[in-house]
């Protein structure tokens, strides 16, 4: 009985952490907050996507 | 008007004191509130965003170094039966064109048109921080002027007349005290008085010298032909940026007018601009920089009396010595290693006392689960790994609160000011040490901000070099790897780990300017904002800010990795492929201690030795010992056996992985260690040599997946593939000389 209890214990336990590792990769692959990773890095993007853009247009020049 | 003559020092500070953000938030008899929105528009480090966070009690970081506010934050206060939609803008010096942050600023004013501009000023400096409002008043928008840090007037005026400073600029007055919340149901009032149009002032103009009126007179005039076009400008503002030769004006008006009045006006601006040069012998730009300097000071003078003897500040004095040009960065290096003293000497205590308690909590599971997988999870697998990198939490506590100290005080910004000549020095724009200053804590938003600058090339250098500041996920590598090896002088060690960082990125920002990213840098003003008194609640919040950052980061994506490490640690399952029959072997050792043939202590020996071995293979047999073989012969030159090679391919997950990897890691191998005992495997295994190697290569490698991410979406994926493969290989080059010029000594 509670080996069975322990197997589905660790089987739900790897698969949270799989959603979990997941969620943050995807955020982190798009550059964004992911579970306190890199929060501040949304409070300086709609000025910094204005920014860029002009960056862009001197770039180009 | 509200404001008669006042003094200073009898003014009643206590009555402005706010409790209630939300004052009407229960007043349930509120139907119909007014809704408007103000814009605060202030210099960097005015107290900007404090007074935002006064008015709508929302949390954010109050920096103290220039350009700290590179957003725009938006909030929302009600009161009175008025809800006041409260802008941020970044703080800026004036509204000329010259950075991004005067664009943007500029660019919110004119098209989203606030209700009210909400001009916030330092106290402490109001000639120069005036410059700016005199611009806002030729834009001729509705505003209220707020001087900040009104104490700073008290040491340096005998008294103000307010009544007079608010006619003069044609904008109520209002004193606050940011830090202190102080002035804030004032400064509510007068916006509400400004929005009701209550407060009737004359539009004020800043006059010029004739020549340059009578030039304005001409071009205006062209303007107001075009009025259709331009009519959301005011024509006077437009024509004084035509004088300064903004560029971004020139280009709208380019865009928008018709070719053939745009080139009577173009036509009309040379000859304007060369006749005041001819006459003035000077450029139109210098002079109307001096008209309004003119005019702020003439209005400082009437309605400000200055105190005798008006001795050198104090800021004066401790800047005469910490920005000094042969002391400053001495002091800056002094300060910091007396900083990593006090952080990993006095953190050593409560960081042990957390390790105990994670000993403790291991052993009370080791004795209450039974034998199997869910035990050997949770003590290897959470408490190995999770356990690893929280007991590192109070020595982080520690290093925040001395960094909140640092920009709270406004030495980050003196930092900032003695790194600037470095800068400078290495062919960096000076505004390049923002971004790298923010790469100390994280090096994601570190590489965002780096879009504040306008050249390719700065930003290009400042992002790659960026690297090599030592952010907070590697912290935990070199608290534990320093602490192991270096227990007396652990301070030291990390001490040399950030200076070498520092050092390298001095080193790679000149290599890169004379041969990827030839260009000049651009000029820049380094602010130096007075110094001030850091409050315990201002620099708990900051330094708790971070803190709950990390610990958040240990209870979500490195317990899950912890959980999935383990899982690849764990999983093929030997089952009977051992090497050799270790069960018989420990039936015999057993029946040799039953029959008395061996004492108890050399059967506790051979036993632990048997366990040791299957352990080993057992972790040899997992997904996780294969895949640390796999790549260990890359890593061996440097020192590094297979743990070591897979931790750091495990970092890229982020750099706190490395520590909680190993600690699962020799949590599983060591099956009656606890995580208290994890630091003796690590002594165990290593050396000083390869403690320091690791350090040096977990620095010089790039940080994360999330900051390489935003490298490519920052700089494209070519940049994004140099930079892997040039920290990669600087990384793999040092810690290869290191290890092999070291390994002739150790």
């Amino acid at each position: 009985m509670y080996k069975i209890f322990e197997i589905v214990i660790v089987v739900i336990i790897i698969l949270v952490a799989l959603v979990i590792f997941i969620l943050n990769l995807r955020q982190q692959l798009k550059g964004k907050c992911s579970f306190g990773n890199s929060c501040e890095s949304c409070k300086i993007k709609d000025t910094c996507t204005i920014i860029k853009d002009n960056n862009k247009l001197k770039d180009k020049k | 008007m509200r404001n008669n003559i006042i003094n200073i020092h009898k003014n009643n500070k206590n009555n402005n004191l706010i409790n209630n953000i939300n004052d009407n938030e229960n007043d349930n008899n509120i139907i119909n509130d007014k809704e408007f929105s103000i814009a605060l528009v202030g210099s960097p480090n005015s107290g900007k965003t404090t007074i935002f966070n006064d008015i709508t009690g929302s949390k954010q970081h109050v920096g103290n170094y220039p350009g700290v506010t590179v957003e725009y934050k938006t909030g929302k206060r009600k009161y009175n039966n008025y809800l006041i939609n409260v802008i941020d803008l970044p703080g800026i010096y004036s509204l000329t064109a010259y950075s991004m942050e005067e664009i943007v600023a500029r660019d919110y004013i004119i098209n989203k048109k606030p209700d009210i501009i909400v001009n916030v000023v330092d106290s402490s400096n109001l000639s120069r921080n005036l410059y700016l409002t005199t611009q806002l008043i030729e834009l001729d928008v509705p505003m209220v002027i707020v001087f900040n840090m009104s104490d700073m007037l008290e040491k340096t005026t005998n008294s103000v007349n307010l009544a007079l400073l608010s006619h003069l600029f044609g904008a109520p007055i209002v004193l606050t005290v940011g830090h202190k919340n102080e002035g804030i149901k004032d400064l509510l009032d007068a916006i509400i008085e400004v929005y009701e149009k209550k407060f009737i002032e004359k539009q004020v103009l800043i006059k010029y010298p004739d020549e340059i009126e009578n030039e304005i007179i001409k071009i205006q005039n062209l303007l107001i032909k075009n009025q259709d076009n331009v009519k959301q400008f005011n024509t006077r503002w437009l024509t004084i940026k035509l004088l300064e030769q903004d560029k971004e004006v020139l280009l709208y008006l380019r865009n928008t007018l018709k070719k053939e009045d745009y080139n009577k006006l173009e036509k009309q601006l040379d000859l304007s601009l060369n006749h005041i040069k001819n006459i003035m012998r000077d450029s139109a730009e210098i002079l109307i920089a001096q008209a309004r300097y003119g005019f702020i000071n003439g209005a400082l003078k009437e309605a400000i009396i200055e105190k005798e003897n008006n001795e050198i500040s104090i800021s004066d004095k401790i800047d005469a010595v910490l920005i000094n040009k042969i002391l400053g960065l001495p002091f800056f290096i002094i300060i910091m290693w007396v900083m990593f003293q006090v952080v990993f000497k006095l953190g050593d205590y409560p960081m042990n006392w957390l390790a105990l308690g994670f000993e403790k909590l291991s052993n009370f599971l080791s004795v209450a689960l039974p034998e199997g997988l869910l035990k050997s999870l949770l003590i290897n697998g959470i408490i190995g790994g999770v356990g690893s990198v929280l007991t590192f939490t109070p020595k982080m506590m520690l290093l925040f609160i001395f960094i909140a100290v640092f920009e709270d005080s406004g030495y980050m910004a003196r930092a900032a000011f003695i790194m600037d000549r470095i800068m400078h020095k290495i062919g960096l724009h000076g505004k390049s040490f923002i971004p790298l200053l923010i790469g100390f804590g994280c090096t994601v938003p570190a590489y965002m901000s780096a879009r504040t600058l306008e050249n390719k090339s700065d930003r290009l250098i400042t992002m790659h070099i960026n690297t090599f500041m030592s952010c907070g996920g590697r912290l935990p590598i070199y608290i534990l790897f320093a602490g192991v090896f270096f227990p007396k002088s652990s301070g030291n060690i990390i001490f040399s780990i950030y200076l070498i960082g520092i050092l390298m990125a001095i080193a790679m920002a000149k290599l890169l300017r004379v041969t990827r990213f030839k260009g000049e840098e651009e000029p820049f003003v380094m602010d130096l904002p007075p110094y001030r008194m850091p409050t315990v609640k201002g620099v708990f919040i900051h330094m708790w800010e971070r803190t709950w950052l990390y610990i958040k980061k240990a209870g979500t994506v490195i317990l899950a990795i912890s959980v999935l490490m383990w899982v690849l640690f764990t999983f093929p399952m030997i089952g009977n492929n051992y090497s050799q029959n270790f069960n018989n072997q420990l039936k015999d050792l057993n029946n040799s201690y039953t029959l008395g043939k061996i004492s108890k202590e050399t059967y506790d020996n051979e036993v632990l030795k048997i366990k040791q071995q299957m352990d080993v293979e057992k972790i040899n047999y997992s997904m996780a010992g294969r895949i640390g073989h796999f790549i260990e012969p890359v890593f061996k030159p440097l020192g590094f056996d297979w743990r070591l090679s897979l931790s750091s391919l495990a970092g890229i997950a982020g750099k706190e992985i490395v520590v909680s990897t190993l600690g699962t890691l020799f949590s599983i191998t060591q099956s009656d260690k606890t995580p208290m005992n994890f630091k003796d495997a690590i002594a165990k295994q290593y050396n000083p040599l390869t403690g320091y190697n690791f350090m040096l290569f977990s620095l010089l490698y790039f940080p994360c997946i999330a900051s390489l991410a935003v490298f490519k979406r920052e700089a494209g994926t070519k940049e994004m593939i140099f930079q892997i493969v040039f920290t990669l290989s600087l990384a793999w080059i040092v810690s290869f000389i290191v290890f092999q010029i070291g390994r002739l000594f150790i």
